[in-house]
This record gives C-alpha cells, structure tokens and sequence, in this order.
C-alpha cells in the first residue's frame, strides 16, 4: 500500500532541546502557543510564532523538504479559505485565518517529531485522569488517539492506490468513482484494526 | 490418527461456526472435533477451507455456533480476557496488526497492556525487536518497512506479552526467502505452543502434526511424511468425498 502523505510527522530520536524537554514543558507551550494565537489582535502574532517555532523545528532536525511534506497537503484548502476571506473580509483577516492554521500545523508537526508517540499517550492518559469519575477508560482515550494518528496515512494511502487504479484501467479518477471503493477499504481496515486490537487483549 | 488431550491442549468439541451471508447461512466450520496439545501443529488447506476460522477460535475472534473451545483447560467463551492474556495472534496482514507509528511504540503498547513499568518498556521494546532482527528498524514508520519487518515487528509485539500459546495465520505468506528463513529461525528457538495455519507446505512439515481443512472440516490429521503428500494429492485431484457433508 502506498503511504500517505506524512502530514504531521513522525518522531526522530534526536538530542536538541526540544527532544530532551519534558512533556509537561511541551504541554505548557502548546497551551501558550493557542493562547497566544487566539488572543491575537492581528495576523502578526501567528506570523512571528510561525517563524519561531520552525526555526525551532529546524534546530532540532526538521528539513525543508519534511516542512515541504507536511504543509503542501493543505496548500488547496489554504488557498480556497484565502480567497474566499480575502474576498469576504480583506487581506488582514485571511492573513489572520490562514496563519492561524498553519502555526497549528508547524505546532504539530514540532512536536511530533520530538516526542515519541508513546510518550504523548502517556500524557493524553494523564490528562484524561478525571474521565475515571464518569466511568470511562483514559487509556482508551489515548489508545484512540493514537490509532487516529495512526490510520490518516492509511486512509489516504488507500486512496491513492486507488485512484492509481483507476488510472490503470484507462478511466479517469472522478471523485465519486473513488468514494465507495475508498469506504469499504476503510472500513475494513477499521474492521482488521479492531481483530487485531482484540487479539492483543485491548478490547 | 493423533489425537491428544489434556489440560495443555487446544481443545474443539464438535464445533460448528456459521456466518450470515446473502443468501441465508454460510457453514466456516462443521463438527470440528480436535485436540492440539503438540508444542508446534501446521494446519493447511486450500482459501477458504476454514483454517483462518479455526485459528481464531483459540483466541475468541470467532464465536462457535454450536460446541465449545477451551485453551489449556479455559473455556474461551466464558473468560474470553484470560485466554487472550495467554494466546498471541500474528495475522497475515501485519499493517492491520501494527497500531502505533514505529515498531518500537507498538511494542511498547503491548508491553504498557502487560503492565510493564514505563521506565523498563523501551529498553524491554528494543530488547524484543533486538531478538527478532529489527532492532536497526525500531524508530522507522511502518510504513517505511518491508513486508517481512513488518511482520517481525507484529511478532515481536506480539511476544512481547509472553503468550503461552502463539496462532499464526499464514505467516509466510508475505515474506520473501530471506524473512522466510529469519521466521522460521526464530519459530524454531519459541518455548511457545505454536498451532500456525499457512499455504507453505515447507514450514508445515516442520511440525510434528499437520491438519488438513477442507470444507470446513478436518480431512487428515497425522505427522507431515504422511499428511503433506497426501494433501498434494488432493489438491491435485480433488479432496476425499466423505469430508464433504
């Protein structure tokens, strides 16, 4: 199968400071970052976060072409968003809009390529610690999301496989030819993920 | 023909799996009446003779429609979490198996179920995929692997929990010669009770005990210098007519 497209990356064990940082530092940055982004009274505050935080990235082993990897995938819904706002409410709020997104995305990205998925599932277990009170499983919550991060480079892997497919049988990749192909391939996939699941005793 | 018991077995008593299909009941497995208590046991047989079926009973993927199952003595449909405790599954398809991004997160999580502290997992994780070959791989996406890493990492995850039995669904099949022959190696060195469905007639005449699947029913059941030719045979000309209800 092919692999998606790496769109938020993945951890490469490194030693720069953002790798050696705890989780709980990271976590604290992540909550400024947000807040920060939210708050702002204009687009130059995600502007300068973007900026450092992808030299923050690059200092600690992100190369061009992976920054490349993670943001082309959402260049045409980047660029939609900037017309329609642009058009709707001027080139300051687009700015605002689209680097709000992309600071996010940088975000994730840095993060993820500095901390192992293992150690993330620890903290989202952590943190989901009250939904105990309520009954629920904070691993679960966890094991969720990780199989979340796990599965998008599947889904659109499988995708791809089919619109080569469709390429190879001589016919054009029209959205809606790929549409049904690509639900039952995912939801199989749901399916074997779940035997598997079970198998190993997380069920 | 052997036919073992005990309470080391994996044990099937006249057990029947049906599954709804579009025109009414599709019978997987009918009457299956066997005990396993051999350390390693091939079972083959042509697609869709049952063999994946009769796999996944020992684990509890599958529920029988009539009969009982029970693993070194344990009902699998009344405590279906401690047979699990005890009974790893490798699927053919190691993509489905590996939930997290790299082998040695995936490891890890099986390691994290088992109750290992977190300070001991990743070491414990390398130490595993170390043992199976893929130690220079542990950090890479599993995307970024060969079908045979992948299934090394999937058995490393697997072993990872020190199952006493281990059900391999065709292990080989996505393997080349080389993964094939590291498998088989490694296969060869497990303490654990091994029952391995697969189409690769060489791994099946390592076993000291072969079943034949046809129809959803055992047609042969014997050591490999027996059972594997006259399987060949069969396949050539077509299986043994009482096997068929």
């Amino acid at each position: 199968m092919s692999r998606g497209p790496d769109l938020f990356g993945s951890y490469a064990p490194g030693t720069s400071v953002l790798h050696r940082a705890p989780l709980w530092a990271k976590a604290l940055g992540l909550v400024a970052v947000s807040l920060a982004v939210v708050l702002a009274p204009s687009w130059r505050v995600p502007a300068v976060l973007t900026g450092l935080l992808v030299l923050a990235g690059s200092a600690a082993g992100i190369r061009a072409r992976q920054w490349w990897h993670g943001l082309a995938p959402a260049l045409p819904v980047l660029v939609l968003l900037g017309v329609y706002h642009v058009l709707g409410a001027g080139p300051a709020a687009a700015a605002d809009v689209l680097l709000t997104i992309v600071v996010f995305l940088v975000l994730t990205r840095v993060l993820m390529h500095t901390t192992p998925l293992s150690a993330l599932l620890d903290g989202v277990v952590w943190l989901c610690g009250p939904v105990r009170l309520v009954g629920a499983d904070p691993g679960r919550i966890g094991l969720a999301v990780s199989l979340m991060l796990r599965s998008i480079p599947f889904v659109v892997g499988s995708v791809a496989d089919l619109r080569d497919a469709v390429h190879a049988r001589g016919l054009r990749p029209h959205p809606v030819r790929l549409v049904t192909p690509a639900v039952i391939s995912t939801v199989a996939y749901a399916q074997r993920t779940g035997q598997a699941l079970a198998a190993r005793g997380f069920d | 023909m052997p036919h073992s018991s005990g309470a080391a077995a994996l044990v099937c008593a006249d057990v029947t799996v049906t599954a709804p299909s579009g025109s009414g009941e599709l019978t997987l497995l009918r009457g299956v009446d066997v005990s396993v208590a051999e350390r390693r046991t091939a079972v083959v047989g042509l697609n869709g003779s049952g063999k994946s079926t009769f796999l996944r009973l020992f684990n509890g993927l599958v529920r029988p429609s009539a009969g009982t199952v029970t693993v070194h003595g344990t009902d699998v449909a009344r405590d279906v979490r401690a047979v699990r405790r005890r009974v790893g599954f490798v699927f053919t398809d190691p993509l489905s198996q590996l939930v997290m991004p790299t082998p040695v997160e995936d490891v890890e999580l099986s390691l994290r179920g088992a109750g290992v502290p977190r300070a001991r997992r990743r070491a414990a994780a390398l130490e595993l995929l170390e043992r199976v070959g893929i130690a220079h791989r542990a950090e890479h996406s599993i995307y970024d692997l060969s079908g045979g890493e992948r299934q090394l990492a999937a058995f490393a995850a697997v072993l990872a929990v020190e199952p006493d039995v281990l059900l391999l669904d065709e292990p080989t099949t996505l393997l080349d010669l080389r993964n094939r022959g590291r498998l088989l190696e490694l296969l060869e060195g497990l303490p654990q009770q091994l029952l391995i469905s697969t189409h690769d007639l060489g791994l099946a005449a390592t076993a000291p005990r072969v079943l034949v699947l046809n129809d959803g029913g055992i047609v042969a059941d014997g050591p490999p210098g027996e059972v594997v030719p006259a399987y060949e045979q069969w396949c050539a000309h077509g299986f043994p007519q009482e096997a068929r209800p």
